[in-house]
Formats: C-alpha cells, sequence, structure tokens
C-alpha cells in the first residue's frame, strides 16, 4: 500500500440548508508532497478542509486515509488517523500562556501535575525551528498575530501527524514571514510529511505546492502537477476571479470634480495610525490594503467613530470632523459595513426589524414610533431590491451568509448613506453573493456615496477600487491607481518594509 | 534589572490588586481599633470565614470554566437540615445522614449541570429555579422551624469537623485546616494539573477546546457537582459548629460568595481563575464585615461597603485591562 496516496477524497458534497457549499469535489494528495488547494474564498476550501479536521460532516461522498476508507466524525477521529490541521482562525486561548496553548489537553504530566519542565523541552526545538523567539509563559494575546499564527502550526506539529493541512497559513503574515513558513514546510516536506495548503493567493502556492487542485463553486476544476502547469493554465487560475467584478458603472454626477462633496482626512494619528493624510470624493471608490494590524482596519474604526484619534483632522461632507460615537455616525449618514461574522445582525430577528434597526436609531421616520407596518414595506422593498430570496418575517440567521450580508448592506442603504466605509465585506461568502454584493458595492458610488473599501483579499481590491492606498505599519505607504494595479505589485508594496528584526527584538524587552 | 521586573511582574498580577485591599483594610481597622488584631477577633472571624470560603473555592473553577451557581446558598442551608432530619427521626447515624446530605447534594449539582450543557439553559436561569426548588424543599420539610442538633457532642465526624483546640490565644477550628487543604488542593489542581488546563480552556474559549478534544460539559458537570458538594460540606460544617439547622441559613450566601471570587480577579466571563485571588477576596469581605462593626459603624451598613467594594474592584480590573490592550 506504500504507493497509494495519503488521502483520497472522491464525491464530496455538503450542503448548509439549501446552500450547496461543495458538491462532487475530489482530491488526491500523494505521499510526502505539498498539495495546494486554490480558489477564491467562498469556493469551498475550508469546507473541504473542515471536513477532514471532523469539524463538519460531509453529506455525500467518501474519504480515504493512507489507503483505507477513514470515517472522520469527530476532531479526535482525524487526530487519532493522524490528520494535523491548522485552521484559518486557529482555536487558540488569549489569556493563557504560550506553553499551555500548545499544549491544551495533551499535557504531559509528571506525578500527576503537569510538567512544565517538559513541555519546555519539548516545544524549544520546534519553535527555534520555525523561527520564534519568544517567552512561553506569556499569554498568547501578547504575541503578535505572525506570532500566533506560528504558534497553532506549532501545535500541530507537536503531534507529528502525517497529513499536516493548513487553510490561509500567510494571511497573517508578511512577506518575509512567508517565507520563513515556506522554509519551515519545505523542511517537513524533506522528512516526508504530506500537506495539503489552501490558499487564495496563487503566487505562494506556485512557489511552495508539487501538485494543485483549482476550486471553483464546491467542484475541483482542475488537478495537475506544478511542472505540468503550462503558461495559460496559470494565466487562467489567475482570470478566474476577474469574471466576478462588475465593470465600472461610469456615471458621476456631472459637477465638477472639485465641487463634489468630499471627505478630507489630514495627519490622523492615534493607535497604530501616525500621519494619515488623503482626500476621498464623492462617486470613488478607494481602497485600502494591509496586514492585519496594518491600520487599514483601526482607520475605517476611527472614522466610524469606534476610536478616537489622537492627532489630525477630518473633514466629511456634511463639514464636520469625525464621528464621537456610532451613533453619531449613523446619524450623519456614515455607515460601515463588516464582513466579521455577526456584526450588525440580530440572528434572532426578522429580517424587517433588522433592516429598520438603523433607521429607527439614526432618525424618525416621519412618526415618533416605530411602526411594524412600514418596517415591512421598506423590508419588503429592499429585499426585492437586493434579490434577498425569503419573507421579511422570516429570522435572519435561516439565510445563507451572502443574503445576511446582503441584509446588512441593506438596512445601511435604508438611510441613504454619504460615506460607505466597508471592512472586507465579502469576507466568507459564496461567489453569487459576492458577485452581488461587489455591484452594490459599485452602485454606491455610482449614486453618489463616498466610499472607503478595505480588505486582505487584493483581487478585491483591484477589481472595485478606483485607487488604492496601501497601508504598512500604521502609514500610508503608498497609492496604485485601480487600473493598473496588477495584484503581485500591490503585494509587494503590502509586504514592504518587512518588519526589521530589531523591532520584534524591542518588542521582546517590552514584554519581559 | 533583575530585581526591578521581579517588583514588575508582582504588580502586573491580578492577584495584586485584592492584596494591596486587604493590606489597607487590616492597616486601617487596626489602626482605628487595635482590638481588630486581637486573637479572639481574629479567631472569631476565621470560624465563619472558612466556610463560605470553602464554597468560594469551588465556585473559582465553576467560574473559570464559564458558569456560576446560586443555588448554594439554599444547599448550604438545606444540607444540614436534610442530615438533621434524618438523624433526628431516628432513621440514621448521623454519619451516615451527614453522607446522605453530601450525596443529595451531588445529585443536585449533576441536574444543574446537566441543564446546563444537555439543554443548554444559561447557568443563571438553571441555577436560579434550583435555588428555589432547594430552599423550599428545606422549607417544606422542617415545615419553617429549626431542627435539633444537640445530640452531635462527641460524634467522631463533629471532631473532625469542627473541633476546637487552642494554638497559644488562638482558637482553632478543624474547619480551618480543611478549608487550607481545599485551597491547595484546588489551587493545585487549577494551575497546575491537566483538569486545571481544561477548566480555563473551557471558560476561554469553548468551541476551540471540544476542538481539542477537552470534554467540556462533563468537566462543568463535574465542577457543578463540586460547588454544590462544597456548599454542602460547608452548610453542615456551619451547623455543627453553632448547633443550629435553620431552613433559612444561607440566603444570599451566593451573591456574597460570587463576590468574593470576582472581587479576587477571577472572570466572570470564564477563562481566567485564580485561586490565591479568590482567598484575597474571602478574606477582604470577611474581614470587612468583622472591622466596620468593630470601628462603631452599624452592622446593617455593611452591605454598603461590600457594594462599593465590588464596583470599585470591578472599575479597576476593566481599567487594568483596558491600558493592557492599549500597550500592544
Amino acid at each position: 500500500m506504500a504507493d497509494s496516496p495519503i488521502l483520497l477524497v472522491r464525491n464530496a458534497a455538503r450542503r448548509f440548508g439549501g446552500t450547496v457549499v461543495l458538491e462532487d469535489m475530489n482530491l488526491v494528495i500523494e505521499r510526502g508532497s505539498i498539495h495546494a488547494l486554490v480558489g477564491e474564498s467562498g469556493a469551498g476550501k475550508s469546507t473541504l478542509i473542515k471536513m477532514l479536521a471532523g469539524i463538519v460532516a460531509p453529506t455525500g461522498g467518501a474519504i480515504e486515509f493512507d489507503g483505507k476508507p477513514a470515517k472522520i466524525d469527530s476532531p479526535n477521529a482525524a487526530r487519532k488517523l493522524g490528520i494535523g490541521v491548522v485552521l484559518q482562525q486557529p482555536g487558540l486561548f488569549p489569556e493563557r500562556p504560550v506553553l499551555a496553548n500548545l499544549f491544551v489537553n495533551r499535557e504531559p504530566l509528571h506525578n500527576g501535575l503537569v510538567s512544565r519542565r517538559e513541555m519546555e523541552a519539548r516545544s524549544r526545538a520546534l519553535l527555534r525551528q520555525l523561527g520564534l523567539a519568544i517567552n512561553v509563559h506569556a499569554p498568547l494575546g501578547d504575541l503578535d498575530p505572525a506570532e500566533r499564527q506560528f504558534i497553532a502550526l506549532a501545535r500541530a506539529l507537536l503531534e507529528n501527524p502525517r497529513l499536516l493541512i493548513l487553510d490561509e497559513p500567510n494571511s497573517a503574515l508578511d512577506q518575509r514571514q512567508s517565507e520563513r513558513l515556506f522554509a519551515a514546510l519545505r523542511g517537513l516536506k524533506a522528512r516526508g510529511m504530506s500537506m495539503l495548503y489552501a490558499s487564495n493567493r496563487l503566487e505562494d502556492t506556485l512557489a511552495i505546492a508539487d501538485q494543485m487542485t483549482v476550486v471553483r463553486n464546491g467542484r475541483d476544476v482542475l488537478s495537475k502537477a506544478r511542472q505540468d502547469l503550462t503558461v495559460s493554465e496559470e494565466a487562467m487560475i489567475g482570470q478566474l476571479r476577474q469574471s466576478l467584478f462588475p465593470l465600472p458603472l461610469r456615471a458621476l454626477p456631472t459637477l465638477a470634480a472639485t465641487l463634489r462633496p468630499q471627505l478630507t482626512i489630514a495627519k490622523l494619528g492615534g493607535g497604530t495610525l501616525n500621519g494619515i493624510s488623503f482626500m476621498a470624493r464623492a462617486g470613488e471608490i478607494v481602497g485600502l490594503a494591509g496586514l492585519a494590524g496594518s491600520g487599514a482596519q483601526e482607520l475605517l474604526a476611527m472614522l466610524f467613530g469606534q476610536r478616537t484619534a489622537r492627532t489630525g483632522k477630518a473633514r466629511f461632507p456634511d463639514g464636520d470632523g469625525l464621528p464621537r460615537t456610532r451613533t453619531e455616525a449613523a446619524r450623519r449618514n456614515i455607515c460601515m459595513i463588516s464582513g466579521e461574522r455577526g456584526n450588525g445582525l440580530m440572528p434572532d430577528k426578522s429580517i424587517a426589524f433588522n433592516l429598520s434597526v438603523v433607521v429607527a436609531g439614526a432618525r424618525d421616520w416621519g412618526t415618533r414610533w416605530y411602526s411594524p407596518k412600514v418596517a415591512l414595506d421598506r423590508a419588503a422593498r429592499q429585499i426585492e431590491a437586493l434579490r434577498i430570496r425569503s419573507a421579511p418575517e422570516t429570522p435572519a440567521a435561516s439565510l445563507s451568509a451572502g443574503g445576511q450580508q446582503k441584509v446588512v448592506i441593506a438596512k445601511w442603504l435604508e438611510i441613504g448613506p454619504q460615506v460607505v466605509l466597508l471592512d472586507e465585506p465579502a469576507r466568507g461568502i459564496d461567489i453569487g453573493s459576492k458577485q452581488e454584493i461587489y455591484a452594490l458595492i459599485r452602485q454606491m458610488a455610482a449614486s453618489g456615496c463616498i466610499v472607503l473599501l478595505h480588505s486582505r483579499e487584493l483581487s478585491e481590491l483591484t477589481g472595485l477600487s478606483d485607487r488604492i492606498l496601501v497601508f504598512h505599519r500604521g502609514r500610508i505607504a503608498g497609492e496604485v491607481a485601480g487600473a493598473d494595479a496588477d495584484a503581485a505589485a500591490l503585494q509587494k508594496l503590502v509586504a514592504a518594509g518587512a518588519p526589521a528584526a530589531e523591532n520584534r527584538q524591542t518588542k521582546q524587552e517590552g514584554v519581559a | 534589572m533583575e530585581n526591578h521586573s521581579l517588583i514588575q511582574r508582582l504588580i502586573a498580577r491580578p492577584e495584586f490588586g485584592p492584596f494591596v485591599l486587604l493590606v489597607v483594610e487590616i492597616a486601617v481597622f487596626w489602626s482605628i481599633n487595635p482590638d481588630f488584631l486581637s486573637p479572639q477577633n481574629i479567631s472569631n472571624t476565621l470560624a465563619f470565614t472558612v466556610e463560605l470560603g470553602l464554597i468560594a473555592l469551588a465556585m473559582t473553577l465553576l467560574m473559570t470554566s464559564g458558569e456560576f451557581d446560586l443555588s448554594v446558598g439554599s444547599l448550604f442551608g438545606f444540607s444540614p437540615v436534610l442530615m438533621w432530619t434524618l438523624f433526628n427521626s431516628g432513621l440514621t447515624s448521623l454519619e451516615v445522614g451527614f453522607f446522605a446530605a453530601l450525596l443529595v447534594a451531588a445529585l443536585i449539582g449533576l441536574v444543574n449541570g446537566w441543564f446546563v450543557t444537555q439543554l443548554k439553559i444559561p447557568s443563571f436561569l438553571v441555577t436560579l429555579g434550583m435555588l428555589l426548588v432547594v430552599r423550599g424543599t428545606a422549607l417544606f420539610v422542617t415545615d419553617g422551624f429549626p431542627q435539633r442538633t444537640w445530640s452531635a457532642e462527641g460524634s467522631w465526624l463533629a471532631e473532625a469537623l469542627v473541633g476546637d483546640f487552642f494554638i497559644g490565644p488562638f482558637r482553632i477550628y478543624m474547619s480551618l485546616f480543611w478549608f487550607i487543604a481545599a485551597a491547595i488542593a484546588l489551587g493545585y489542581v487549577l494551575t497546575q494539573s491537566r483538569t486545571g488546563n481544561w477548566i480555563q480552556a473551557a471558560g476561554g474559549n469553548p468551541n476551540a477546546a471540544r476542538a481539542r478534544g477537552v470534554n467540556v460539559s462533563r468537566v462543568k458537570i463535574g465542577l457543578f457537582i463540586l460547588s454544590s458538594v462544597m456548599a454542602s460540606l460547608a452548610g453542615v460544617i456551619s451547623s455543627l459548629r453553632t448547633s443550629a439547622a435553620n431552613p433559612n441559613s444561607g440566603t444570599g450566601y451566593e451573591l456574597e460568595v460570587i463576590a468574593m471570587v470576582v472581587i479576587g480577579g477571577t472572570a466572570l466571563t470564564g477563562g481566567r481563575g485564580t485561586i490565591i485571588g479568590t482567598v484575597l477576596g474571602i478574606l477582604i469581605l470577611r474581614v470587612m464585615r468583622n472591622g466596620i462593626v468593630l470601628i462603631g459603624v452599624p452592622g446593617l451598613a455593611y452591605n454598603i461597603f461590600i457594594g462599593a467594594i465590588i464596583l470599585g474592584m470591578m472599575a479597576l480590573h476593566s481599567w487594568l485591562e483596558r491600558r493592557h490592550q492599549a500597550g500592544t
């Protein structure tokens, strides 16, 4: 059986309610190889991985591990088979020390007590190999996101898995850290470990994979060895995403550019932000690129009144400065749409109620009281406009992730926003809804909104934005025009000025 | 440098705030009334302190796992009533009655845990319901009257739980040793054992804990049982010491115990707990109750101070937390 593949997935399928996430997915992972799983987010990669991790049960299909049919019905079953998984959001415990995180429920015992010494001894070599110089007794929450990602990897490796599965492991890493990760993975491969590496960054996967499988709409559309990939196929994979984005609607208001309402930010600082200055005009989509912690998200929070700025000024179209609270922001027609699950949605409440909460909070609608009838009418209108396929009375939780996100957007559209702040608005939702949401964003801009869009998916930024501001370590590192932005150049800019070693050093001392 | 960071680390510990508060409290009371530190007063304070303390220790673990138990006060009253009723009716010996009471308490804990983990009802509602059920049972069984309790003298059980002796001028009850043993044992469990890691993982991030194969439900059920049994034990100790078994005793203890745990630095939301902090929290509240009477404040004003301490400590914790987050 030695030359049978380590993992074989045949016709795997998974439905969530009426939504098909995976259908007829096939995958073969050879022993000792790095197999890349490529596809847009929402294509079904994460679902497949959760299936292999024993977190999500398949609704159809078969899985073979090591030549034998396998039933992975719990995380423990996956572990017993020898499958180690690092999820996109690894389940870590920020309040607990690093060591406790590494060994949760696998603590070595000495006389019935947890042996710190042995935990240290067992993890020391591994952490050094991963290039982590950290205090293992400090709480995990003190580490930066990249280090936490490596800790999650280390935790999986401590179990000596035979198949290591990584879901977007470098989404929180900059260029140098990514290379360190790749070096570590190559080292593991040299020792015979098989790996499944899911990513939506083609460049990364091309750099590391032996074989790759392209996933689209829950199916495998192409599976090949890296060296057999032709240039045109490479281009095709790169192009997959292009069809997602609608052509820009260039129907700007006829006013001269200088007369259009604008948002001016001057030398804004606070938190990690430092000296942010830019201007955005109505009808424009301004992309904000940057890694986690680069400050792009923080800027949005500041503009929405969730965080306070220490220095600098902002001037909104209505002539005022930064809102002090979210309520004030909503009343001034500033809206914030975030892709963070559970953000801004009351899942147990009806769609109609969800659509009217902002309106009820932000302004009266003719009468002082909340009127179910008016709410229903408005909801019916929005539901039709946004093609949310559900009745207004149904609870929001019954919708798919994409449908829920559309409700979140619709509720803000009700107040006729002037400034639209988008924070990964299409994260983790299916392709169809994505397309519709992208079209909506374009529409908002065309109708005269000022749109700021932050996303970690560069394709989303290049596909939608008129221009892109790149954030790095709390500053604007550069600006790229949307039209001529190519992903590779942008990627370089995002990771530019990689954190120097001395920076990490000082952080260490600060902690100790 | 080394020395400096040691002090810093000490200050950074969550137990540091309660520790300072306790020291200040004792200093203030002592300076106003030197009798505050007299052997007799210390002995008196300790005797009841450890009884509530036993409940607080178990509650610390339960709260670290993200749940809490409001039925402990009722059990504190119910268990001795049950024990004495069994004994007085001639059905069992005192010892068997004692173990029967603990067993019933364990069952009640099991039911609490089962409702919380299997029916997924918040522990606030489950244990609030249980509080009423247990208190109601105690009142019903006794018709609301205290039970006869005078025949415990000489029983080995009474000796083991509340036997007293003098160390110098201090009158010490055996229950103090039970409390110290429980504090050390549970302290070790929470910080040094695998079970402790389960508890903290279950409270900190239950889904992640499940994904790592931790049986979160079993951990929580176990802790509900522990908390019920400890409350029952505390009730019996208190009853034997004071020779009283009143079905109404223990009313309001659940909130006082939760206050002790929270003041000590355990998070109400779970994931972070400290036994040392709880011990400090127990002492803070009990010293306060004793001290303000000694310095001449009417005893009925006690709750004002307790409330103020809770609000102050919570404000301090939240401030420290925010400052910590701003720093990273």
